[in-house]
């Protein structure tokens, strides 16, 4: 019994004290080569070779296949080296691509999950607005002299229809290019935030009240307003699951962060505090 | 008598444990047989191998049940309200429907996310100010929309307004960029996952007036995940097989 007890610490400590870890000593089938156990896939390979020859792959050459590989095997040698000379630590283009990526992970762990429709509901129902069509109008913005003349072509127009002949009778200008149908979203670029405000509330073929505004008295004729009209779950589903998933991919990137900062040894000189 | 007794049934027992090991042993060596051959195989001719393509099939059932389904439907048809494509059309939006490059949106996903997916493509909004956001695109007026719509209907020879459809033409080519991504022909690009535009297959709505108009306007970004953490190379490789052989017959 001691013999075996001491044969088996021999063991163990011969074991304990050549131990390299597990090698390889044959490419696993999913795989095209190994470059220090670490493997290229095959499937990259077939990739890589169908992009560079823009052939299948089972038409490839030999000589063709090899000479991707090759490649490859260089690609990952130097990448190999690369965190040996500690690239991530000092190059800055390196440093940026893994940010990127370790980034992107988030994104990539959001996708793969698939919400229940349950939650994409109370998703959308708490961001139902977003949701709504674009809404658009086709109105004129015109311009009065004065605050006198536009209180008074308001009148007449609202009177007797804003006909071309009528608003230039009217003593009105164009203040701006006539854009024909906008989204609302271009509208409020193109006339503002006051005459938008002024022009969402109008009606098709209302005429509004004067604005004035620093570069004169503004009146706007609503030829077309079409509002945003809510949209129901079934249509608006692709962007509730779009936005789901950006914010779901969102918190796991802070929660990333949160984790990463929680046990990180981060010491800030005194100068910087 | 009664040892005699006792050691018969250990024997028995031990038979049959010793059995049931080999049994379990050899079921083992078969399956990872199957799966090295199933891996070192070429995918795209898996299908002509009666043996592995059964072997795929079994794996992949169970699979595309718990990781495809809900999205693709258990009867592979997709939706079109949610842009989720029919695998049962053999119209592929990446690639031929070969199962080599199946296997490759599984593996890493289309606009997941992941370095190795398909992630270059996307459809502007072009009836928002974000159209700018990741390209240099100017948003579109509703006009400018409806031209296009009416142009594209006479791609897919359907009745469209001439005159509008002559304007939307020099959006499609110009302006609006959309020749870049479906090709001046509107054919699409199966190289970056753009849409044929002149076939009836769509991918969302029913192509009517109203539901090109919303694509336009509103944009389109669908995403299909990246399975690599979650599969084996085997299965995602099963899956690939099945999947492109239910394309091909539905």
């Amino acid at each position: 019994m001691t013999s075996g007890a001491i044969l088996g610490l021999l063991i163990a400590g011969y074991g304990l004290f050549t131990a390299k870890g597990t090698a390889l000593r044959r490419v696993p089938p999913e795989d095209a080569a190994l470059v220090n156990q670490r493997p290229i896939l095959m499937s990259d390979l077939v990739a890589q070779a169908e992009s560079t020859y823009t052939l299948p792959f089972t038409e490839l050459s030999r000589a063709q296949r090899k000479a991707v590989l090759a490649s490859m095997i260089h690609e990952e040698l130097y990448v190999q080296r690369g965190l040996e000379l500690d690239f991530p630590g000092t190059d800055p283009d390196t440093r940026n691509a893994l940010v990127a990526a370790v980034e992107q992970q988030a994104v990539a762990d959001a996708t793969t999950e698939v919400p229940s429709e349950a939650a994409l509901r109370r998703y959308f129902e708490a961001h139902s607005a977003k949701y709504a069509t674009e809404g658009t109008m086709w109105v004129q913005d015109l311009r009065a002299a004065d605050p006198v003349a536009a209180q008074r072509a308001v009148a007449t127009l609202r009177k007797g229809g804003a006909s071309a002949q009528a608003i230039r009778d009217a003593g009105l200008t164009a203040a701006g290019p006539n854009r024909g149908e906008d989204f609302y979203f271009a509208a409020k670029i193109h006339l503002g935030d006051a005459l938008f405000a002024a022009a969402k509330a109008l009606a098709d073929g209302a005429i509004s009240d004067p604005v004035a505004l620093p570069d004169g008295v503004h009146v706007l004729y609503m030829i077309t307003n079409r509002p945003p009209v809510p949209r129901d779950f079934a249509r608006a589903r692709e962007e509730v699951l779009i936005d789901y998933k950006r914010d779901r991919a969102a918190r796991l990137r802070a929660a990333d962060e949160k984790y990463l900062y929680g046990k990180a040894d981060i010491q800030i000189a005194d100068s910087l505090r | 008598m009664g040892r005699l007794h006792d050691l018969a049934r250990g024997s028995i027992l031990a038979t049959l444990l010793g059995l049931a090991v080999v049994l379990a042993a050899a079921a083992a060596i078969h399956r990872h047989l199957l799966v090295t051959r199933l891996l070192e195989a070429d995918a795209d001719a898996i299908h002509r191998d009666s043996g592995l393509w059964r072997f795929a099939q079994r794996e992949a059932v169970p699979l595309y049940r718990d990781l495809c389904a809900s999205c693709h439907g258990t009867t592979f048809t997709g939706d079109r309200a949610r842009g989720i494509p029919d695998l049962t059309d053999d119209d592929w939006l990446y690639g031929s429907g070969r199962a080599s490059e199946i296997e490759r949106i599984i593996l890493y996903g289309i606009r997941s996310g992941n370095g190795k997916g398909w992630n270059l493509a996307y459809m502007p909004a072009y009836g928002s100010v974000t159209s700018r956001r990741r390209a240099p695109l100017d948003p579109l007026t509703p006009g400018d929309i409806r031209d296009t719509v009416e142009y594209l209907r006479t791609l897919e020879h359907r009745p469209a307004n001439a005159e509008a459809a002559l304007r939307g033409r020099e959006i499609f080519l110009g302006r609006g960029g959309c020749h870049d991504c479906h090709a001046p022909d509107g054919r699409g690009d199966a190289a970056i996952g753009a849409p044929n535009l002149a076939d009836d297959i769509w991918l969302y709505g029913d192509g009517s007036r109203e539901s090109v108009f919303d694509s336009i306007a509103r944009g389109h970004g669908g995403s299909c995940p990246a399975w690599t953490r979650q599969l084996t190379a085997w299965q995602a490789r099963a899956l690939a097989v099945y999947v492109a052989a239910v394309a091909k017959h539905p």
